[in-house]
C-alpha cells in the first residue's frame, strides 16, 4: 500500500532538493528516502519539474526596450534661450523678407527712370557710336595707315600696300607708330618711346635713352637738333598723342559702360539697393536654411 | 563600464547608461513578464512600464542585486496589470466554438505557423508550461518563475517578492507540485526521460 506524501513531505523534498535543508534535516530526510520508495519517486518528479521548468524556452524580447527621454519624461534639448525665440520664427522673418525684396524692387523699377539691367541693355547701343568716333578721328590722322582694332585689312592688301609706302618717296614717317593697341596696351603712354631722334656719331656710343612726348615738346621749344621736316611730324604726332591719350587707356575701355548719360541715374544709388537686394536674399537664404533644420531636428 | 558605474550615472539622470542598462536586462524582464501575464502584448506594456518606472525610481535603489529589484518592479506591473485585466475578464473561462460547446482543442497548443517539426514540439511544450503556470495563483506563480526560471536563489526571490524566505520556500513547494501534477496531462510533450518517471510512479 502506498503512502501519501503530506504538505510537509514536498515542503522537504522541495527545500532538499535546492540545498536549503539544515544538516538534521537533510540527514532525516536522506534516511528516508532509502526507506520509502514514495517519498525517492516524490523527489524524483519534483527533480525532474524542476529541470524541465529550467531549461523551457528562452523568451527574448521583441524589440528593444529603451528608454526616449519622452517616456523618460525628460525635456528635449533646446537651443540656447536668448537665441530660440528669433529661431523660433525664422521661417516667418524669411517670408517677409522674400516679400519685402520682391515688392521693394518693384517699388523701385516703378519710381527709378532706369534700373541697372536697362543700363546693361542700353550699353551696347551706345558702344558703335563711340567707336565710330574713334575710328573717324583716328583715320583722319592716320589716313593711309590701319590701325589696330579697326576693320581688318585683308592681308594681301595690306601687304601690298605696305609696299608701296616703303618703295614710294614719302615723307618720313615716325619710326614707332603709336596704334590704339598699343595706346591701350599700358597706362605708360607717356613714357612710351614715340620717337627716336637721330644722333650725331659722339652721341651714337652714348647709351640712347627713350624720347617721350614731353622731351620733344621740350626740344621743340629749344629748338634743338631736331630737322624741321622731322620736328613738325614729331609736333604732329605728339599732338596726335595727345589727343587719342585720353580716348586709348582706361577710359576707352569703361566708355561704353561706365560713363552713362547724364539722364541716368548715378550708379551709386543703384547698387546700395542691389546690395540691399543680395543682403536680402542671403538672409532668406540663411532662415529658410534654419528653419529647415529646425524643423528637420523636431527642436520648433 | 561595469554595472555598478552605469547605475550611478542613471542615477544623475543619464538616459544613455540606463538603457545600456536595459540592454542588458531586456529579455530577462520581458520573459519574465510573458511568463507571469500569459500574454505576449501585455508583457510588452508591462515591461516597458516596469522600464520606464525604474528609471524615475532608480534613486531608490540601495545597492544589492540590480536583477532582483528590476524583476521586483515588473513584478509589481505584472500585478497591477493582472488586477486591472480581473476587473475587465469577460472571456468565458472554458474555451468554446461558435457552436457554443466546448472546443477539445486547446487553443495554447494551438501553432501559430508552420515551422520544423522540433520547434513545433518545443513550442508546444512552452505552451504546456505556460498553460500550468497561467493556473497557479499569481503568488505562486511568481516564485516558481523566479527561482525554476530565472534561476535566482531564495534571497533573491525573497527581496524581490519583499516576503520572507520560509514563505518562498512554501510556495515553492506547492507551487512545483502543481506544476508536476498539471504536467503529466502534456505526458506526450514531455522529455522521455520525463515521461519514464512519471509512468513509473503511477
Amino acid at each position: 500500500m502506498k503512502k501519501k506524501l503530506t504538505f510537509h513531505d514536498w515542503e522537504a523534498l522541495s527545500a532538499f532538493l535546492d540545498g536549503r535543508l539544515s544538516l538534521a534535516d537533510k540527514s532525516r530526510l536522506e534516511s528516508r528516502l532509502t526507506k520509502e520508495p514514495e517519498l525517492r519517486e516524490g523527489l524524483e518528479g519534483l527533480q525532474h519539474t524542476r529541470t524541465l521548468l529550467r531549461n523551457s524556452p528562452k523568451i527574448r524580447a521583441p524589440h528593444n526596450f529603451t528608454l526616449t527621454r519622452q517616456m523618460a519624461g525628460m525635456k528635449e534639448k533646446q537651443t540656447p534661450g536668448y537665441i530660440y525665440p528669433w529661431l523660433k520664427f525664422s521661417t516667418v522673418i524669411a517670408s517677409i523678407l522674400f516679400v519685402f525684396a520682391l515688392l521693394g524692387d518693384f517699388f523701385v523699377n516703378q519710381t527709378t527712370p532706369i534700373t541697372p539691367l536697362q543700363v546693361h541693355e542700353m550699353a551696347p547701343v551706345a558702344l558703335p557710336n563711340e567707336e565710330a568716333v574713334a575710328e573717324q578721328e583716328m583715320s583722319a590722322a592716320y589716313p593711309t595707315m590701319p590701325l589696330a582694332g579697326t576693320t581688318p585689312i585683308p592681308t594681301e592688301a595690306a601687304a601690298e600696300k605696305s609696299f608701296e609706302l616703303s618703295n614710294a618717296p614719302m615723307e618720313p614717317l615716325p619710326s614707332t607708330m603709336p596704334s590704339v593697341m598699343e595706346m591701350e596696351a599700358s597706362d605708360e603712354t607717356e613714357e612710351m618711346p614715340v620717337l627716336s631722334a637721330p644722333f650725331t656719331e659722339e652721341e651714337d656710343m652714348q647709351p640712347r635713352e627713350a624720347v617721350t612726348a614731353s622731351d620733344i615738346e621740350g626740344e621743340m621749344e629749344t629748338g634743338a637738333k631736331i630737322p624741321t621736316s622731322e620736328m613738325e611730324t614729331m609736333a604732329d604726332q605728339a599732338t596726335q598723342t595727345e589727343e587719342i591719350k585720353p580716348e586709348s587707356s582706361e577710359e576707352t575701355m569703361a566708355m561704353g559702360y561706365g560713363e552713362a548719360p547724364e539722364s541716368y541715374p548715378p550708379s551709386r544709388e543703384i547698387n546700395v539697393w542691389r546690395v540691399l537686394q543680395i543682403v536680402f536674399g542671403l538672409l532668406i537664404i540663411i532662415f529658410g536654411v534654419t528653419a529647415f533644420f529646425l524643423r528637420t531636428k523636431k527642436i520648433i | 563600464m561595469d554595472e555598478t558605474a552605469l547605475i550611478t550615472a542613471a542615477k544623475q539622470g543619464d538616459l544613455d547608461s540606463f538603457n545600456r542598462l536595459v540592454l542588458v536586462y531586456q529579455d530577462m524582464v520581458y520573459g519574465h513578464a510573458c511568463r507571469m501575464m500569459g500574454d505576449a502584448h501585455e508583457a510588452d506594456d508591462a515591461t516597458q512600464e516596469a522600464f520606464i518606472s525604474a528609471f524615475r525610481h532608480i534613486h531608490q535603489y540601495r545597492g544589492g542585486s540590480f536583477r532582483g529589484w528590476l524583476l521586483r518592479i515588473v513584478t509589481n506591473a505584472c500585478y497591477d496589470e493582472l488586477r486591472r485585466k480581473k476587473r475587465r475578464s469577460t472571456l468565458p473561462l472554458e474555451p468554446v466554438t461558435d457552436d457554443d460547446e466546448s472546443n477539445d482543442e486547446m487553443p495554447w497548443m494551438v501553432d501559430q505557423g508552420e515551422r520544423p517539426e522540433d520547434a513545433v514540439q518545443r513550442k508546444e511544450l512552452g505552451n504546456a508550461i505556460q498553460h500550468c503556470l497561467d493556473k497557479l495563483s499569481p503568488d505562486f506563480r511568481v516564485v516558481v518563475i523566479l527561482v525554476d526560471i530565472q534561476g535566482l536563489d531564495y534571497q533573491e526571490a525573497s527581496f524581490t517578492i519583499n516576503k520572507p524566505i520560509g514563505t518562498i520556500k512554501s510556495r515553492l513547494a506547492r507551487a512545483r507540485l502543481s506544476m508536476r501534477n498539471c504536467l503529466q496531462s502534456f505526458r506526450e510533450l514531455l522529455p522521455s526521460s520525463f515521461r519514464l518517471i512519471e509512468e513509473g510512479t503511477k
